[in-house]
């Protein structure tokens, strides 16, 4: 073990950095060290890390019309988090917005004006919760000053209140839609002059609302989105409704890394609906996000280009895949489970692991595996693209519209600022639509159809097929008691297929970044440690990888199972899990 | 031509008979709150009321979807369609949302055929709606609120837990 605890943090924070490239369809990250491109970005961290980083600015992020209506830009994707409702809520605490006259309004996908809008590894609150806090205050002091010269007083003797600002010593007030206009053509007070209000003058921030463990404490301020949702006018990508619409199903090649070798499409075109059948041009493995490719169905209506895609004839060419053809996720758990009874590359030592388990009181040992996982969102990927005049414009429900603009922009070479991308609300995200390859599609039928718009839309069926899965994971461990339960020694196999895979000539090795994730960072005290990763070949298109910290407590070896409750049945779509490890008695 | 009754509007569509109603109400008639999930019946998003009785829309073909179809867009006009969305707000049931227009109109049509229902019997008539956020014990608080039977269950993360004390009272 020659690494430092140093680098062991900066392999986790490199994930981002990793992110940050690969968004751009940069494949040559992953040749980089991490170290040398984490030496770089030591600075900077947060939302400032990210590419856009934050901004702050009342003008960008805070309207408010002469009625009073102020309107809160969104800038986050909103997939069900709630986003769109938590960061209004801290911007009209800020401002002392009446939560009734609060609106939220999607920004259009563009990170220049509105900072990073990658919506992925959970930090929206985090990262925007201090830009929009000043945004607000900003705004406040900007009422505060256009009240005060109103009234000719000096600022500091108004005060803004509830959607109001009072001047106490004349009992005058104006209401914030009185002060728009005359506010907006103020200066916007520099960050060092904001002081944000205290904990005590807000309303929202760190109040509890809602259901709270099953007590009601108070059903406002209500979700932004609630209403629409619940009456069905809430608008998410498939809903977007344009006239002249064509609808596209695409077979894609049922092997990663096959093409299409021949297409019959003479019955597909008999069935009633069905306009036109293309080949679409896919990527070669590694695809990173780009599209599959196949040959897509675009007919009158989605179920008309589902039956017509039915009744294609296509013979696939495998030769491209490798041996991912004859990929059986059973064949595949077996043959980790007996490679971790080998040893793999080293990635940390300590002490003599092998001695200590050979001389070990009592010896526990336990194999853990965890399948492929898709993402499953309630909402297959569906995208709307037109292409008209050498633009493209697209609705989607994207977790990253700079990401969609971009795969458009550099697969059709076009322009990054001819592609402009609405973002829809997501029937969840979870990681899959931070992936463009969707839209990208849509783009690709598009650009057949000048001025028409295309809705792409993924059956569930595509959905789990196509996904960008979990990886496999097969986990061997062994350890090592003394005569007092204690553990003397650690011996622990992790083998599961990389995320480089997506982007680079499969490693067949996990990376530092993903070693991070609770693997190398092992926190237990014990004498004689040794973790390896043997090999694990991808066969599949990876999207990281779900591991536990488990640990085999004596006497009851086994990991904490899932908890489910309801639905108890029929849950075919696969579901996410939920794992707990519990560090049991290796208290040492 | 088929003639379809959606929310006491006839349209005349000129589909196959064949054609699921769901991509009907979608794509032809171009109401959008009646989502597509799975397309198989397994997960509940295209659930509409035929007749009174929630059915799956897209294993429903326009040819046997003959009566009142009713959507999730008529529910603020129905009496107890409107105090199901109430309740679900004044909990915020809903994190996506994309399943909710569908779990909505399951629960309205249980309310509908049994006022009052325990809640094994809310259960039971709910599993078939998935909810990829899991706001399912949230439902389940929502539709015993607008059965107006009982207060906000405390329920908390363990509806089995709920049936037992309430076998076990």
């Amino acid at each position: 073990m020659s690494r430092s605890n140093d680098t062991l943090l900066l392999a986790n924070v490199s994930r981002r950095g990793l992110l940050k490239g690969l968004v751009g369809g940069s494949a040559l990250l992953l040749a980089a060290r991490w170290d040398l491109a984490l030496a770089n970005e030591q600075a900077q961290f947060g939302a400032g890390a990210m590419p856009g980083g934050w901004v702050d600015n009342p003008n960008v992020f805070i309207q408010i019309d002469s009625d009073g209506l102020v309107t809160i830009i969104n800038n986050r994707a909103e997939m069900g988090q709630g986003i769109r409702t938590s960061l209004a809520m801290v911007a009209a605490d800020e401002l002392g917005a009446e939560w009734d006259q609060v609106r939220a309004q999607q920004a259009e996908g563009d990170q220049d004006k509105y900072g990073n809008q990658n919506t992925d590894g959970s930090r929206s609150m985090r990262h925007w919760y201090d830009p929009m806090r000043r945004a607000a205050a900003a705004a406040r002091l900007m009422l505060e000053q256009a009240a005060a010269n109103q009234w000719d007083v000096p600022v500091h003797e108004v005060r803004a209140e509830i959607h109001k600002v009072v001047h106490s010593a004349t009992g005058r007030e104006l209401g914030f839609g009185d002060l728009a206009d005359a506010a907006r053509g103020l200066d916007v007070p520099g960050r060092h002059a904001l002081v944000l209000k205290s904990d005590r003058e807000l309303r929202f921030i760190g109040k509890e609302s809602g259901l709270i463990n099953g007590e009601l404490k108070s059903a406002h301020p209500k979700a932004i989105d609630g209403e629409d949702i619940v009456t069905g006018k809430a608008i998410f990508g498939a809903d977007i409704d344009l006239e002249n619409t064509l609808y596209a199903v695409i077979a894609r090649p049922p092997v990663y890394g096959a093409k299409v070798k021949s297409v019959d499409d003479s019955e597909a075109l008999k069935v009633a609906g069905v306009k036109k059948v293309i080949r679409i041009k896919g990527a070669s493995q590694p695809a990173a996000f780009n599209p599959l490719g196949g040959v897509a169905v675009v007919a009158s209506n989605t179920w008309a280009a589902m039956e017509g895609r039915k009744a294609l004839k296509i013979e696939w060419d495998n030769a491209p895949a490798g041996n991912n053809a004859d990929y059986t996720s059973d064949a595949y758990r077996e043959s980790l489970e007996k490679a971790a009874q080998s040893p793999g590359k080293v990635i940390r030592q300590s002490g003599d692991v092998e001695a200590a388990l050979k001389t070990a009181e009592k010896r526990v040992s336990a194999t853990y595996y965890m399948p492929h996982m898709a993402q499953a969102t309630m909402e297959p990927p569906v995208a709307v693209v037109m292409i008209r005049n050498g633009k493209a414009e697209a609705w989607a429900p994207v977790q990253n519209p700079r990401a969609a603009r971009e795969g458009i922009a550099g697969m059709l070479e076009m322009d990054l600022d001819n592609v402009t991308l609405h973002q829809t609300l997501l029937g969840g995200g979870f990681g899959r639509k931070s992936k463009p390859d969707f839209v990208m599609e849509a783009a690709l039928v598009a650009k057949e159809f000048e001025g028409q718009p295309i809705k792409l839309q993924w059956s569930r069926e595509d959905d789990i097929h196509h996904a960008y899965f979990h990886a496999v994971s097969v986990d061997h461990l062994d350890a090592g008691l003394d005569a007092e339960g204690k553990a003397t020694s650690w011996r622990h196999r992790t083998l599961s297929p990389s995320i480089a895979s997506l982007f680079a000539p499969d490693p067949k090795h996990i990376a530092e970044f993903e070693q991070g994730m609770g693997f190398n960072t092992m926190p237990f005290s014990i004498p004689a440690i040794r973790l390896e990763n043997p090999p694990a070949p991808a066969h599949v298109r990876i999207a990281g990888s779900d591991r536990c910290t488990i640990c085999p407590t004596p006497g009851r070896s086994r990991a904490l199972p899932m908890k489910w409750r309801w639905p108890p049945a029929r849950t075919t779509v696969i579901m996410f899990w939920t794992c707990l490890g519990r560090p049991g008695k290796f208290t040492t | 031509m088929i003639t379809l009754t959606i929310n006491g509007q006839e349209h005349e569509l000129d589909v196959p008979d064949s054609m699921p109603l769901l991509w009907a109400i979608r794509d032809v008639v171009g109401m959008k709150g009646t989502k597509f999930g799975c397309g198989i019946a397994q997960c509940g998003a295209c659930t509409v009321h035929l007749n009174g009785v929630a059915i799956r829309s897209c294993v429903t073909p326009v040819s046997a979807a003959k009566g009142e179809i009713t959507t999730i867009e008529a529910m603020a006009d129905d009496p107890v369609g409107h105090k199901v969305q109430q309740a679900w707000l004044d909990l915020g049931v809903a994190q996506c949302g994309y399943c909710q227009g569908g779990q909505i109109m399951n629960a309205t049509a249980l309310l509908k055929r049994t006022p009052a229902p325990q809640t094994q019997e809310i259960v039971d008539a709910m599993a078939g709606n998935l909810c990829r956020c899991g706001t399912y014990n949230r439902i389940l608080a929502a539709i015993e609120r607008a059965a107006d039977t009982r207060a906000v269950d405390p329920g908390g993360m363990d509806t089995r837990d709920m049936d037992e004390e309430e076998a076990s009272s």
